[in-house]
């Protein structure tokens, strides 16, 4: 259930401080019936001791023996002594220990009072009784022992006045007098534990507050580990999945992509069996079709090597490789189809560091494309080959220009992907292949393209310092199909170098 | 007699071709079409006894086209061919009465074996004692362009068949006079190249044991009538290309 609010937490901050005071206030309360034990204790040792010393011996005619005090310090102290420290020895921290620790310090006081003989100075043990009464920092006790002292006062002024005052007629309200010193301190005293009372309430409430903080922080930035975990583990998972997917379109589409030309082989095949069968080796369709099962096998191994070119991803040998017979192998693989192809490339064009084989399959797959995009349809489609060095001279450019119709606007974007195509019986493999392969030449490929006027792709290629000798070590392609294309805004004329 | 006339439709043109070449030998008169919308043109010209097509095809795919064919001529058997298609499309065309659809690479055997079967237009023979569900089928497939002829009780059925023209049976298991084993033993007995599937509102173990071997399918009740009719095309071109059986089997 939601709750809007401080409510919650300031509940719990409640419980706690509270918890944390009644432990505090035990602790004291079980340290302070020590204390007073002890006290009792020493009381009755002093007390014996003093007996001892301040009374004199009594004669009984001539034999002398101990003086009542001795006695009277002896076993009434020793019963003052003995419920207390019981108490504080079974019941410590208990509210009942408390107040039989008031009622017995108070009368320790009249018995000293006593033992001395009303002395004014023994009076003063009243006042530090009630301090030390005090430390329960429990105002209950206290008034115990006011009651307790006052009423001794009251009575033993009655009825035993020298025991308590020191002289036989002592003023009928002199008790009050006493009395009111009395209540003097315990308003001092009880100021003093209210005040402490809430301090000590406060410093719970403080310290209950952060500690309900902290745990809170400490709950929260554990989730926020394990949020994080699993933020790790579902990204793994989705990097994993991504990659299952993409598996497995590119296997359909393989599939697809091949079945076709095995089904188209199967049917020539038995065509031209049956017709041999049956004696009609003349048939027309019979050369038609064995040529047929020859360009459909090409079909399939293309389609084969794109897959596998896609999944070698081998780092380029490179070596000093002339453009110009390369690019004439290249066009030579590409089937032509009803388009003229053409080559410009200068004489004195410098000669760049490649993988003959990888560049030739960049070459083949970009003619092939520029080709295809003609279609057969077309009287005036031209492909073109130019190369050329940079205007700043520390690139080759090669550009591969048609004038078809275009790269269609929904290709765009992803051209260098694997898995785009516009061809009907294309695996979509070709460019992503160009472009991680020039791209582990260290150079850019990018396609520019106006509807209706046509495509250009162009490579750039940085050519070698010319005073090495070896060509410079080649870091391996972090990221292969990141080739951005531009698209421009003119047309482009072809014919003709840049 | 004119010779049946077969559309063939593939973007693929040597598959076109080849298959277009291999039908003419067994004297169809074959016409080619390219593209789906050339063989809606075509359609909507000239009366076809079947048509054959590529599933996957720019534009439209084998459904779509069997769909806007069927516009024109809801009679007209189509056999659908595939190298990779999604399989819910497969069965989806399969339960809106689909003749067939073949894998490719097919041998040519096999689409000539399901040519054969699907011009003969054969109709399924449909066997349950219960009126209600044997005229729902009845009506589902007829509206797929399944031809079907109904049977309530196996005298029905066994006249039928004798009467010839049907392929397929779908026989209900568990009838009040005959059990569907039996059943099936006189009816194969008339006709040897029946190809049966049982239907059931129980489990039949023991049916099943006694009649696996003849049977091309099993259904359990309740099933929607597209299913079972996607079961019939499933049941139709295993029939159709599995190989002859051995003398004394």
């Amino acid at each position: 259930m939601e709750m809007v609010g401080r409510v919650p937490a300031d509940l719990e901050v409640e419980e706690l401080a509270r918890t944390r005071l009644e432990s505090w206030r035990r602790t004291q309360a079980i340290h302070t019936d020590r204390i007073l034990a002890v006290l009792m204790l020493l009381q009755w040792l002093f007390a014996i001791t003093l007996a001892l010393w301040v009374s004199p011996w009594t004669w009984k005619g001539s034999a002398r023996a101990l003086h009542l005090h001795v006695w009277t310090a002896l076993l009434v102290g020793g019963v003052l002594t003995a419920g207390p420290v019981c108490m504080a020895a079974y019941r410590p921290g208990s509210v009942l220990t408390r107040h039989v620790m008031a009622v017995a310090q108070m009368l320790w006081s009249a018995l000293l009072i006593h033992l001395t003989g009303g002395r004014i100075e023994t009076h003063f043990h009243v006042f530090g009784s009630l301090a030390f009464i005090a430390f329960y920092r429990d105002w209950r006790p206290l008034v115990t022992a006011t009651v307790v002292v006052s009423g001794d006062h009251l009575l033993r002024g009655l009825f035993w006045p020298e025991s308590v005052y020191g002289m036989l007629t002592p003023e009928g309200l002199r008790f009050l007098e006493h009395a009111a010193w009395v209540l003097f301190e315990d308003a001092v005293l009880l100021a003093s534990i209210f005040r402490s009372e809430a301090e000590l309430e406060a410093l719970a409430w403080g310290q209950a507050q952060l500690e309900v903080l902290s745990r809170a922080r400490q709950q929260a930035s554990e989730r926020l580990a394990k949020a994080l975990d699993e933020l790790h583990a579902t990204q793994e998972a989705k990097i994993r999945h991504e990659r299952l997917a993409a598996l497995g379109t590119l296997a359909a589409s393989v599939g697809h992509d091949l079945r076709n030309p095995l089904g188209a082989i199967r049917g020539a095949a038995t065509f031209v069996a049956r017709r041999l069968a049956q004696g009609q080796a003349s048939d027309p369709r019979v050369p038609k079709f064995l040529d047929l099962v020859d360009r459909e096998v090409l079909a399939c191994d293309r389609i084969i090597g794109d897959l596998l070119d896609f999944a070698r991803d081998r780092l380029p040998t490179r070596q000093p490789c002339p453009l110009a017979p390369l690019v004439a192998e290249a066009v030579e693989l590409v089937v032509p189809g009803d388009v003229s192809v053409e080559t410009a490339l200068p004489e004195d064009l410098p000669v760049p560091h490649l993988d003959r084989e990888q560049f030739r399959r960049v070459l083949v797959n970009l003619v092939q494309n520029a080709v295809d995009a003609l279609g057969t349809d077309r009287a005036d489609g031209r492909v073109a080959v130019e190369a050329a060095r940079s205007s700043r001279g520390d690139s080759l450019v090669v550009r591969v220009r048609d004038n078809g119709p275009g790269l269609p606007e929904e290709v765009r974007a992803r051209l260098f992907e694997p898995l785009v195509t516009t061809k009907l019986r294309g695996t979509g493999l070709g460019l992503a292949i160009v472009s991680r392969i020039v791209a582990a030449h260290g150079g850019t490929v990018t396609a520019a393209t106006c509807p209706g006027s046509g495509t250009t792709f162009e490579i750039r290629l940085p050519l070698p310092e010319p005073e090495t000798a070896a060509p410079a070590p080649l870091p391996h392609p972090a990221v292969a199909a990141s080739i951005p294309p531009p698209e421009p805004v003119t047309p482009i004329a072809l014919g003709g170098a840049a | 007699m004119s010779q049946p006339r077969i559309l063939v439709v593939d973007d693929e043109s040597s598959i076109l071709m080849t298959l277009a070449a291999n039908l003419e030998l067994e004297g169809f008169e074959v016409t080619g079409a390219e593209s789906p919308a050339q063989a809606i043109e075509l359609v909507a010209q000239l009366r076809f006894d079947l048509v054959l097509s590529d599933f996957r095809m720019p534009g439209m795919n084998g459904l779509e086209l069997m769909r806007r064919i069927r516009m024109h001529d809801p009679g007209v058997p189509v056999v659908l061919m595939t190298a990779f298609a999604l399989e819910t499309l497969v069965r989806e065309a399969l339960g809106e009465g689909a003749f067939a659809v073949v894998p490719k690479p097919f041998s040519v055997a096999d689409i000539l074996a399901v040519t054969a079967r699907a011009l003969a237009r054969p109709a399924v023979l449909v066997v349950d004692d219960d009126p209600g569900l044997l005229q729902t089928l009845v009506e589902a497939m007829e509206l797929r362009g399944v031809k079907a002829v109904a049977a309530a009780d196996p005298a029905a059925a066994l006249e039928a068949v004798t009467r010839g023209g049907i392929d397929l049976c779908v026989i209900d298991m568990v009838m009040p006079t005959t059990s569907g084993p039996e059943l099936i033993e006189r009816l194969r007995a008339a006709r040897p190249e029946l190809a049966v599937v049982g239907i059931s509102g129980r489990d039949v173990p023991e049916f099943l044991r006694l009649s696996g071997r003849h049977l091309a399918g099993f259904m359990r009740k309740p099933f929607s009538p597209a299913a079972l009719i996607e079961e019939i095309g499933k049941a139709r071109l295993r029939q159709a290309t599995k190989p002859p059986a051995k003398p004394g089997a």
